[in-house]
């Protein structure tokens, strides 16, 4: 489309962009919508029935028409002028789920009815609208399919509106190099944990005792709260976490190279590795990860698990440093 | 598309309220039928929008469509023109409105709907007209507001409110496309004509038609003289001239074009500018005798060579002319054989007694001046000027002359006629207005149906053509003073007019029709002429494209720029709460303090109240004791109990997810913290006083000392 490629040229070396972005006169572009055109179309009628009948309330109305369409053109730009816009936060999905990208519209002034946000990378995305009240923000939500593991990229987001009267289109351009963490898809078909999983033929690791409370420790950040002694924090002795007997018997470690995952291929074998943490996490049972040159020591926990899980994500990628 | 579609239950209920106000007034000239179709289609889609229904089927919606265009056909006889194509457009698009699934429908109906209300223009372009299609406009383009809402419903004044600045800030643009706009000075292609009945003249005259008229107060024309007003008896506007006796009444006669009337002038010229309402009819109207036809008319006027003005076009809408007159005049065209014919021709079968009397009334006075004296004083002493004379039977003039005796000007002008030419004196009958009314506010003359008049002209030898009219043998004041002095107050307005001793109601009546008189000259006949004489008055002569395109661009630009300009403005006007603007306001102050040490004491950005007032007590302790209560303030009404209501709402609706259906609608509870909270308001009326108040040079001389 000739917009799309305005757009493409004006923002070629810009993004990605430092937030906040405010939407200032030059960002926005506008033009008539298709509603628009036919608008036109009926004051051309009404123009010409009323040289034709002779009717001056007739030219009135339709200059009167006139005078309002074209108006609206600011209206419609002044819905979108000065908002101010950041990213908001994005939650890790695995792939094959939506991912939910958020934009943060904040508004100095006059409320703004009727935006919406969409991306621009797909032709028919189904675009979020809201409405950003006067002296507040509003957050929009983009869903967006993380098809494979690593990051999903959001890509340049349009804004845009239409708002009065819908004659007019008025949107911008704005990217904040916004990507989602997408963790592999768990292989569900991946059964129970491995008995041995460093495949060195110790087969005796108690995972069946696993909910077995063993002793208390401090609290350790990342813990769940599954983990956290209540009744012990009921007694005011503190936050103490409670330790179960399976972790005490042996460190549990998941293998990207052990010989039980020989016969998957690469991202087959992450998708199992994805599925055992999952399941291991479900049942507390600490574990460690080995990705070749990468390892996480043996732990449980919530921030154990984002960084297995993050770790299995990226694995092998050629990806830019990352800032978080 | 349900969260774009916006067809809700309000947004249908506005949709249906516009198209029932846009179609009201044409529901006078709609057959009951399509009244019924339209109001059942309406509640049909309210129905359907109530309980979330399916809409009709579309080959129910397919044989309506056909049933209603042959029921069209049959009502019209007729599918093409102006009253049958508005009844098929306003019925079709209630079928829309009854079977829209989209938004594109919604908006196809409201730009429709637009149509409409131009379409009640073809009925009336009154004041009350116009204003009321600005309403039914204002309550579309709210209409069209709310449907441009999505997921969130729009209350009546987000509707309303915007739709009213949208308007207002059109109108500017409007005006300057009205009068700048290149108009044309005829249609487009010629339509066929419709012409509705207006009451008013007709092209023949039977006992009663004139007197039926004269209980019409509608305006005939308006006439604006330049510089004398004539005598209200020398006021006889002429309209058509009968000159065949048929049946029992008088009928025109057809006679030749002429482009110039034939007359010695024996009086100064009058000149004047007829606005005359669209009749239907070909008549314009002027005082006898008319110089020339109109300047204005180019071809599209002619007179008679009975001296009537002609259009070539029936008059259909508002027009004006000016004229110049000479009251005083001598006929010079001679009478031809076959004008004599004509104006001596009678039915002789009928009304014996009136014949007979006129041969022997020329028998005893061979001068036909002594004779028209001689019926002088027989209608002067013997007739009575009535409204309701009685009815008359097949000898009509018979009956009239010799035993009822009371009758109208047009028992007048037909008795006349008939005895004159019984008497082998060439006469015919003219009808026209007689008369006029000034209003003292615009000192204009306003001559209505109700002025209507017939009278005659009688061919002498010597003078030609002249004016006699029996009326004034019988009532002088009907000629003189108007017909309410002859015959009494006519109709309830003008027996409510002749008991209002003060005046008040005549006041108001010439008001209204000096704003109409301003209406009709700047609104509905406003035409290429006037424009040509509007840019005349602003010294542009020799009007073409070129010039009113570069006034038309300039206006534009100026309209389009100061409403423009104020738009923008707003939108970078970030409104700032009067706390944070006074805040700011006593920062500035205390930037211009320099200290001793020379410190520059502008506030930093990230510089907290608490911060700010320590770094200035380091530099400037003495200014403490006035600050600290100033900075306790602000920090109590900007983070403390004492927020300031706008603060807090714009917090509590930051955390709306953009998907959130409604949340608008579901939000009673915000009336609830909007309320003014009156210490906050105090609080923060105290603080701007404080700031106000608090003066930099004062404290700085104290510091000096």
């Amino acid at each position: 489309m000739f917009r799309q490629r305005i757009a493409d040229w004006i923002f070629r070396s810009r993004s990605p962009e430092k937030p906040p972005v405010i939407l200032v006169q030059r960002r926005i572009f506008i033009i008539p919508s298709r509603t628009g055109y036919f608008f036109a179309f009926v004051l051309v009628l009404l123009l010409i029935a009323s040289i034709n009948y002779t009717l001056s309330l007739g030219f009135f109305l339709t200059f009167l028409l006139a005078g309002m369409g074209s108006i609206s053109m600011l209206h419609t730009f002044r819905n979108l002028a000065q908002l101010s816009i950041s990213p908001g936060k994005v939650d890790a999905v695995f792939a094959g789920e939506t991912a939910h990208f958020s934009l943060v519209l904040t508004n100095p002034s006059l409320p703004r009815f009727a935006v919406g946000v969409k991306r621009t990378k797909l032709r028919d995305a189904e675009p979020s609208f809201g409405d950003v009240a006067s002296r507040s923000s509003t957050t929009f939500s983009i869903p967006m399919v993380a098809e494979k593991r690593g990051y999903a990229v959001c890509g340049r987001l349009e804004i845009f509106t239409e708002y009065p009267v819908g004659l007019f289109h008025s949107w911008s351009y704005i990217d904040f190099n916004m990507r989602c963490l997408t963790y592999p898809k768990p292989d569900t078909a991946g059964g129970a944990l491995p008995s041995n999983a460093r495949g060195d033929g110790v087969g005796n690791i108690a995972v069946a005792g696993d909910e077995e409370f063993q002793s208390l420790r401090a609290y350790r950040a990342g813990d769940t709260p599954r983990q956290i002694a209540w009744k012990a924090l009921a007694r005011e002795q503190g936050l103490l976490s409670k330790e179960f007997g399976a972790t005490a018997s042996a460190d549990f470690w998941l293998d990207f190279d052990s010989d039980t995952l020989q016969h998957l291929s690469h991202e087959e074998r992450l998708s199992r590795l994805t599925w055992w943490i999952l399941e291991a996490e479900r049942r507390q049972v600490p574990y460690g990860l080995k990705l070749q040159r990468q390892s996480f020591q043996p732990s449980t926990g919530h921030i154990h698990y984002e960084k297995c899980l993050k770790g299995l994500a990226l694995f092998g990628l050629n990806l830019e440093p990352s800032d978080d | 598309m349900i969260n774009q579609g916006a067809l809700t239950l309000a947004n249908i209920m506005w949709l249906l309220a516009a198209m029932s106000f846009v179609i009201a007034p044409h529901v006078s000239h709609l057959p009951a039928w399509v009244t019924a179709t339209c109001v059942a289609a309406g509640l049909w889609r309210l129905w359907i929008a109530r309980k979330a229904l399916r809409a009709p089927p579309w080959w129910l919606m397919a044989i309506i469509t056909v049933a209603i265009t042959v029921g069209a056909f049959f009502e019209y006889k007729r599918l093409f023109g102006r009253e049958v194509g508005v009844t098929l457009l306003i019925v079709m698009l209630c079928l829309k409105v009854l079977e829209m699934k989209m938004k594109r429908d919604v908006l196809l109906v409201i730009f429709l709907g637009f149509f409409l209300a131009l379409t009640n223009f073809l009925y009336s372009q009154s004041i009350f007209m116009g204003a009321y299609m600005f309403g039914c406009v204002w309550i579309f383009i709210a209409t069209l507001i709310g449907f441009q809402r999505i997921n969130t419903e729009a209350t009546i004044r987000e509707r309303v409110i915007p739709a009213a600045w949208l308007m207002l800030q059109a109108i500017p643009m409007m005006l300057v496309l009205f009068f700048l706009f290149p108009r044309l000075s005829g249609p487009l292609w010629s339509m066929p004509q419709e012409n509705q009945a207006i009451s008013g003249l007709s092209d023949s005259m039977t006992p009663g038609d004139i007197s039926s008229l004269s209980l019409s107060d509608a305006i005939a024309f308006r006439v604006d003289f330049e510089s004398v007003t004539p005598q209200s008896q020398e006021l006889y506007w002429r309209g058509p001239v009968l000159a065949r006796q048929s049946g029992r009444g008088w009928t025109p006669i057809s006679t030749e074009e002429r482009s110039q009337l034939n007359f010695e002038k024996r009086s100064p010229p009058i000149k004047y500018r007829v606005t005359l309402q669209p009749h239907n009819k070909t008549w314009l109207f002027a005082l006898d005798l008319p110089a020339a036809l109109p300047a204005e008319a180019q071809g599209r006027a002619f007179f008679l060579a009975d001296f009537q003005m002609r259009s070539r076009e029936p008059v259909s809408q508002l027009i004006a002319y000016d004229v110049t007159s000479y009251l005083g005049y001598r006929t010079l065209d001679p009478l031809t054989p076959i004008d004599r014919q004509n104006s001596l021709r009678y039915n002789s079968n009928l009304n014996p007694r009136t014949i007979a009397y006129g041969k022997k009334l020329a028998e005893d006075n061979p001068d036909p001046k002594a004779l028209v004296e001689k019926l002088f004083t027989l209608y002067n002493k013997e007739f009575t000027y009535t409204l309701e004379p009685p009815k008359l039977g097949v000898n009509s003039m018979d009956e009239f002359l010799f035993e009822t005796k009371q009758g109208f000007c047009e028992h007048y002008a037909g008795s006349f006629v008939l005895i004159l030419r019984a008497a082998g004196i060439p006469a015919r009958v003219v009808t026209g207005y007689q008369g006029g009314d000034i209003n003292p506010i615009t000192k204009q003359m306003i001559v209505r149906q109700s002025d209507a008049h017939a009278w005659t002209e009688v061919w002498f030898d010597d003078l030609g053509w002249l004016r006699v009219d029996p009326t004034s043998f019988v009532s002088p004041l009907r000629i003189n003073r108007g017909l309410s002095a002859a015959v009494g107050p006519q109709g309830a307005f003008n027996i409510m007019m002749e008991a209002d001793k003060l005046g008040i109601l005549r006041q108001l009546r010439y008001s209204w029709d000096a704003v109409n008189s301003q209406w009709n000259q700047w609104v509905v006949g406003f035409n290429a002429d006037r424009q040509r004489n509007l840019f005349e008055n602003f010294g542009i002569r020799d009007v073409d494209w070129r010039s009113t395109g570069l006034a038309l661009l300039i206006g534009i630009f100026i309209a389009g720029g100061v409403v423009g300009g104020v738009l923008f403005w707003r939108v970078y006007q970030t409104q700032k709460e009067p706390v944070v603007a006074a805040y700011d306001r006593l920062c500035a102050k205390l930037a211009l303090l320099k200290s001793n040490t020379g410190a520059d004491l502008t506030r930093t950005p990230e510089e907290g109240p608490m911060d700010f007032l320590q770094r200035i007590a380091s530099h400037h302790p003495r200014l403490v004791p006035e600050l600290k209560p100033l900075f306790d303030q602000y920090i109590a009404l900007r983070y403390g109990q004492l927020q300031e209501q706008g603060q807090g709402r714009g917090q509590g609706q930051g955390q709306g997810r953009a998907k959130r259906p409604s949340h608008r609608r579901g939000q009673p509870s915000g009336h609830a913290d909007r309320l003014p909270n009156r210490t906050a308001a105090d609080a923060t009326a105290q603080f701007i006083l404080g700031v106000r108040r608090f003066r930099t040079s004062r404290t700085t001389n104290s510091t000096a000392r």
